[in-house]
């Protein structure tokens, strides 16, 4: 798909939910740009041509980016400028996503999880890719998807010869963040947590009907951390219909892929 | 020079009003006049170097920061840091601050909770020991504080003070006003921190400004009363002894006016001019009045003493006037302002100084020549000449073993040369007593140091170093860098990256991107204006900021050439390395000072030479007389080599100034000789008169220069005490050189000064109607009359007697001279008179035999002496002019036995006995 049909289709879904950014109240967190701050509104200053530039009020000025993005001045300005573009970009999309998909859902399975401190088994691992599978043939699995976590890097199939109890326990996040190894074995994952190995990180916790069916969905922003990580936000939609089940993937959903390599 | 002399001898008055003309408008300049020691003005000018340094420094900002040291056992404990606290936010409201990099402004760059937070390390105040220990262990992680706001093993921690536009003189504020400025703020942390104190560039030229004020109301008195126990001992007249003080006085109210006008400030060079104004002012002035008591003691009065003063000393001391405005100029070749300020200075305030002493010597003599303190000089006595007698015995006896002394001593200085080491580094020179620079070393002993320097890596290409590869060039030379050991503390853009991509990766330590994607996802994050003094806006140039202590100037070369060959020969072909920095300008700085002293000394004794050679009409004259001024620089080159005295800004003046000034005693010398040869036929005699007559002057103003070089001793910066010391070395081996080697140089020589070439212009009709030089071009009598030497005898003078062995035939110039047959009782009978372009004196010559007759000058008279020496040395070297000159003389020897024959034949007829033959 070539850069343009892409603008405009992303134009186009814009333009159709432009009444949302004002309708609903989906006040999520975002990154400022420069600075990093967690901020729920930031100022960003682009090149509209070689000589203009102008500042976006993100995300009160998320129509109006929109439109400059749809008239190309999106491949104005340095690498870094360009790179800026599609963060707003990004931006101004989740928050039109949680949006588009604010009406609650009957029931809520996932508001009161803390996903902070989410057990590693509660999670779908590996999108599209069976456990077993994966630990017997990871080559078989198909590619992950652009933009969701990819938890099969921390996997091994070493077998465990001894238990080690200190190692094992606690198989879990701790205030958002995971790092360490998971391990499966007969009995279970087992995990060894490692502050020097990579992991991830929970960014922000939002809620959605995603798919509008009857059961609330959880939309996770977690981002890769660890030596050789990309700082890249990835999302996550996760939803259940029980308090005892574990979240699953929410099949086809068109949540939004961030960053310059999402396929859009 | 000798009608100047004159007009102000018999126009005194006219003299002094000029002199109070000049001083008046000197004095409208010299509000105009300030102290002003700029870190600029000690490196090379209008270099490309300085322009790249330029360059970077408006796209990367300054190096230099100055420093709030602070020492402590409990560095973050609360009473200190809110004390610190206050300081800081004092300091930020100063005017010339730009801002204040402390942990209360440094982002501590790292995640929370996922999101970046960049609030610096102490954005709240440790409330525990634990958390301030913490704190400081995440600090010390930082590249861009370690070793440079936080010592990493020791309890040091600084803030850094970016002063606004650095190094320029604002009306504002100054250098001085920004030490107390900051000393204020340390002292208000003083209770606190058992050391705390503030340092920078600023607070060393402050330092620097002080002590020149210091010693400019110390020193200058010091000079001034050595140079008038050196005249009261050695001339011991009143007037002697004032007029040298009263024009350099002079000299030096009109030099701070040229000064004033011409906005050159009072700096560390130029600070010593008034002192060396006094100095070496003073060796026309004794010159002229050495000349004028000659005078005197020859029973002249006042006005007849001014003229033979200014008949004999005009032209000399002009020429040497001329050496030294050259020696001291010579320095002003230098691409270092301070160098060529204080070359373009001096030499004027020397010109000024010229100008006074033939103003006010004259007119202050012609005045008050006849005031004496008691009459006697102590050098004028009988002894005097008898002393130099036996003195010019013994150097020619001894010729052989004092030649081969002075090679010795010449060889053991070559020795000495290559020890030299070079150290251009103006803190070192402030000496290892002094305040400023033990602070210095205690911020060198535990942090980075103040000095700096910059590898400025660019690929001309946009977003070069959004690239791994590229900041991974960067990370190679850090670590080289690092490596080495030589820096504590170096910082580039790769460091700001790894620390941001510490901090998104959650590592426990800053980590270099491993892609460039993850680079792009960082940079969303990073301001240019945080990273501005490393990078570029587009990315294409980046800067690594060294931070170092060397002082060393030799260190930090091989420093420096060995980071270069490194970039050199690993760095991408893509990419271009280019070290500059403070310290790269005063390293460039000091090889233009090397380069500078080397080509000054070089010109200088070039001119010299050429000076010299055109004075006596040979090159080969110039060249002796540059051993005397040549073998000094040796010595004193040497004395550096052994005394560890480093060639810095102030040694590299001494040798050219000091010989600017030595060769005014071998020209005297020289010119002295030349007269007193003239005026006996004797070298031996010549050179005795000569050493008797120069001694009291050269040794005079070499001691009167010793003193004051020797003032400068006292000066508490470095270089200029070690100037003093090489100046006054110098003068003494010069002295010694112009008492030993000028004579035995000069002795053989014939000397033909450009004045005797030019009297012979005057005398072309003569030259060329002698019969002895018929039928030969005017240049060919020229080369053999130069082979002679012309004398000038006053009406009655014997020209030669009966009876000497003949060695020399004469050629008359002027005047008239006759040649009588002595007879008994006195009597004479006239046997020739001689005529201007007749030759005389010949027929005893070559026929060997002593001389028959008398021949006395009738008038004044100006003849050309030629020894069979030089005639045989000419029938070697030019047989064609030899050939018609003997055949010209054959000719004339004919006409005149003709005449003779003819005059015997008249005589016989005629009876008249009063006319005969020649003799």
């Amino acid at each position: 798909m070539s850069k343009t049909t892409c603008c405009f289709l992303l134009g186009t879904v814009l333009t159709v939910h432009a009444t949302a950014f004002a309708s609903h109240d989906a006040k999520p967190y975002f990154s400022a740009p420069y600075t990093g701050k967690k901020v729920r509104q930031y100022d960003i200053t682009l090149p509209l041509s070689r000589h203009q530039k102008t500042t976006f009020s993100i995300p009160q000025d998320c129509r109006k980016l929109n439109s400059r993005l749809l008239e190309g001045s999106g491949r104005w300005g340095t690498r870094i400028e360009r790179r800026l573009w599609i963060k707003a970009d990004d931006d101004c999309r989740y928050l039109n996503f949680l949006q588009q998909y604010a009406e609650h859902a009957e029931q809520d399975f996932v508001s009161n999880y803390d996903f902070y401190n989410a057990k590693i088994s509660d999670l779908p691992l590996r999108p599209g890719c069976d456990l077993d599978l994966l630990l017997r043939n990871p080559t078989a699995c198909p590619p992950s998807m652009p933009g969701m976590p990819n938890f099969s890097m921390f996997m091994s199939n070493m077998p465990m010869h001894q238990r080690q109890p200190k190692e094992l326990e606690d198989c879990r996040f701790n205030n958002g963040v995971f790092r360490g190894y998971i391990y499966h074995t007969g009995t279970g994952l087992r995990c060894r947590k490692d502050q020097k190995a990579p992991g991830y990180r929970i960014l922000s916790v939002d809620f959605a009907n995603v798919n509008g069916d009857k059961c609330q969905d959880a939309v996770l922003r977690m981002m890769p951390i660890g030596r050789g990580e990309r700082p890249s936000l990835l999302i996550l939609p996760l939803t259940r219909c029980s308090e005892t089940e574990k979240f699953s993937l929410l099949p086809g959903s068109d949540y939004p892929r961030f960053g310059p390599t999402a396929n859009r | 020079m000798n009608r100047v002399l004159n007009y102000f001898s018999n126009h005194p008055w006219v003299g002094l009003g000029v002199i109070l003309l000049i001083s008046a408008i000197a004095g409208t300049q010299i509000g105009n006049l300030e102290i002003r020691i700029s870190a600029d003005e000690m490196l090379v000018q209008n270099n490309q170097e300085q322009a790249f340094y330029h360059e970077v420094r408006s796209m990367f900002g300054d190096e230099q920061i100055s420093l709030l040291y602070m020492e402590s056992d409990e560095l973050l404990a609360h009473d200190k840091l809110e004390a610190l606290q206050k300081t800081v936010a004092k300091l930020e409201k100063l005017p010339f601050v730009s801002r204040v990099e402390s942990l209360f402004s440094v982002p501590w760059v790292k995640t929370v909770d996922g999101y970046l937070d960049k609030k610096p390390y102490l954005d709240k105040l440790p409330e525990t020991p634990e958390q301030a220990q913490a704190i400081l262990a995440e600090a010390r992680k930082n590249p861009f504080l370690k070793n440079v706001l936080l010592s990493p093993d020791k309890n040091v921690m600084a803030a850094a003070i970016v002063l606004k536009k650095a190094d320029r003189p604002i009306t504002d504020w100054n250098d001085e006003t920004i030490t107390n400025a900051l000393d204020t703020a340390a002292a208000d942390l003083a209770p606190f921190y058992t050391t705390t104190f503030s340092m920078g560039f600023p607070q060393v030229r402050t330092e620097i400004a002080e002590r020149i004020r210091e010693e400019q109301t110390h020193l200058f008195p010091l000079a001034v009363a050595a140079l008038l126990i050196a005249l009261f001992l050695l001339l011991r007249q009143l007037i002697d002894i004032l007029l040298p003080i009263l024009t350099a006085g002079f000299s030096i109210l009109w030099t701070f006016g040229f000064m004033g006008a011409v906005d050159i400030p009072i700096n560390v060079v130029t600070s010593i001019i008034p002192i060396l104004l006094i100095i070496v002012g003073s060796t026309e002035d004794i010159h002229l009045l050495s000349e004028f008591r000659h005078g005197q003691k020859a029973g002249l009065d006042t006005r007849s003493s001014l003229k033979h003063m200014s008949g004999r000393m005009g032209s000399i001391v002009l020429l040497t006037f001329i050496t030294t405005y050259l020696g001291f100029l010579s320095v002003g070749l230098s691409r270092i302002e301070v160098l060529w300020q204080f070359g373009v200075v001096a030499s004027t305030g020397l010109a000024l100084n010229f100008l006074a002493t033939i103003i006010l010597i004259p007119s202050v003599l012609s005045l008050a020549g006849k005031w004496q303190l008691d009459g006697k000089s102590r050098m004028y006595s009988g002894r005097g000449r008898l002393l130099a007698k036996r003195y010019w015995e013994w150097l020619w006896r001894y010729r052989r073993a004092i030649i081969g002394f002075f090679l010795g001593w010449t060889l053991v200085a070559i020795i000495g040369i290559p020890r030299i080491h070079i150290n251009h580094n103006a803190i070192d020179s402030l000496g290892k007593d002094s305040e400023v620079r033990q602070k210095i070393e205690l911020i060198n002993e535990n942090l980075a140091g103040l000095e700096s320097l910059s590898v400025i890596v660019d690929s001309g290409i946009e977003d070069t170093f959004l690239k791994v590869r590229y900041l991974e060039e960067l990370e190679e030379i850090q670590q080289y860098i690092r490596g080495k050991g030589w820096s504590e503390s170096s910082a580039s853009f790769a460091d700001y990256l790894s620390l941001l991509n510490g901090a998104f990766q959650e590592l426990q330590e800053p980590v270099m991107p491993e892609s460039d994607d993850i680079v792009t996802e960082l940079m969303i994050f990073l301001n240019h204006k945080d990273v501005k003094a490393y990078i570029s806006e587009d990315f294409s140039r980046t800067r690594i900021l060294v931070r170092h202590s060397i002082e060393s100037s030799e260190r930090l070369q091989l420093v420096i050439s060995d980071l270069q060959q490194f970039i050199d020969q690993n760095l991408d072909p893509g990419l271009r390395a280019r070290i500059t920095g403070d310290s790269v300008l005063t390293l460039s700085a000091t090889n233009a000072m090397i380069g500078g002293q080397l080509q000054s000394i070089a010109i200088l004794l070039v001119i010299i030479v050429l000076i010299i050679g055109l004075l006596f009409t040979e090159l080969k004259v110039g060249l002796l007389a540059a051993l005397p001024n040549f073998f000094p620089v040796i010595a004193m080159f040497g004395f550096m080599g052994y005394m560890e005295i480093p060639l810095n800004i102030g040694t590299t003046m001494a040798a050219a100034i000091a010989i600017g000034i030595a060769v005014d005693d071998t020209l005297h010398f020289m010119l002295r000789y030349n007269r007193e040869l003239k005026a006996r036929k004797s070298h031996n005699s010549a050179m005795e008169h000569t050493l008797y007559g120069e001694a009291l002057p050269v040794v005079s103003t070499s001691v009167a220069l010793i003193a004051g070089f020797l003032v400068f001793t006292q000066a508490s910066f470095e270089p200029i005490a070690q100037f003093g010391a090489l100046g006054a070395l110098v003068i003494a081996t010069a002295l010694i050189a112009d008492f030993v080697i000028t004579p035995l140089a000069v002795s053989s020589l014939r000397l033909v000064t450009i004045w005797d070439v030019l009297s012979l212009r005057l005398r072309k009709k003569v030259l060329e109607k002698s019969p002895m030089f018929r039928n030969l071009r005017p240049w060919q009598i020229r080369q053999f009359i130069l082979s002679g030497r012309m004398v000038e005898y006053s009406k009655g003078d014997l020209v030669f007697r009966h009876g000497e062995a003949s060695t020399e035939l004469f050629v008359l110039l002027t005047g008239e001279v006759s040649v009588f047959l002595p007879g008994q009782e006195g009597r004479r009978t006239l046997l020739e008179q001689f005529h201007p372009g007749d030759v005389f004196g010949d027929v005893a010559l070559f026929a060997n035999i002593p001389r028959k007759a008398d021949a006395i000058a009738i008038e004044n008279s100006t003849v050309l002496i030629l020894s069979r020496e030089g005639i045989e040395r000419t029938m070697r070297h030019r047989p064609l002019i030899s050939a018609q000159i003997f055949s010209n003389l054959t000719a004339d020897l004919s006409r005149r036995m003709i005449k003779l024959i003819s005059k015997q034949q008249l005589k016989a007829e005629s009876g008249n006995n009063d006319k005969g033959g020649k003799s």
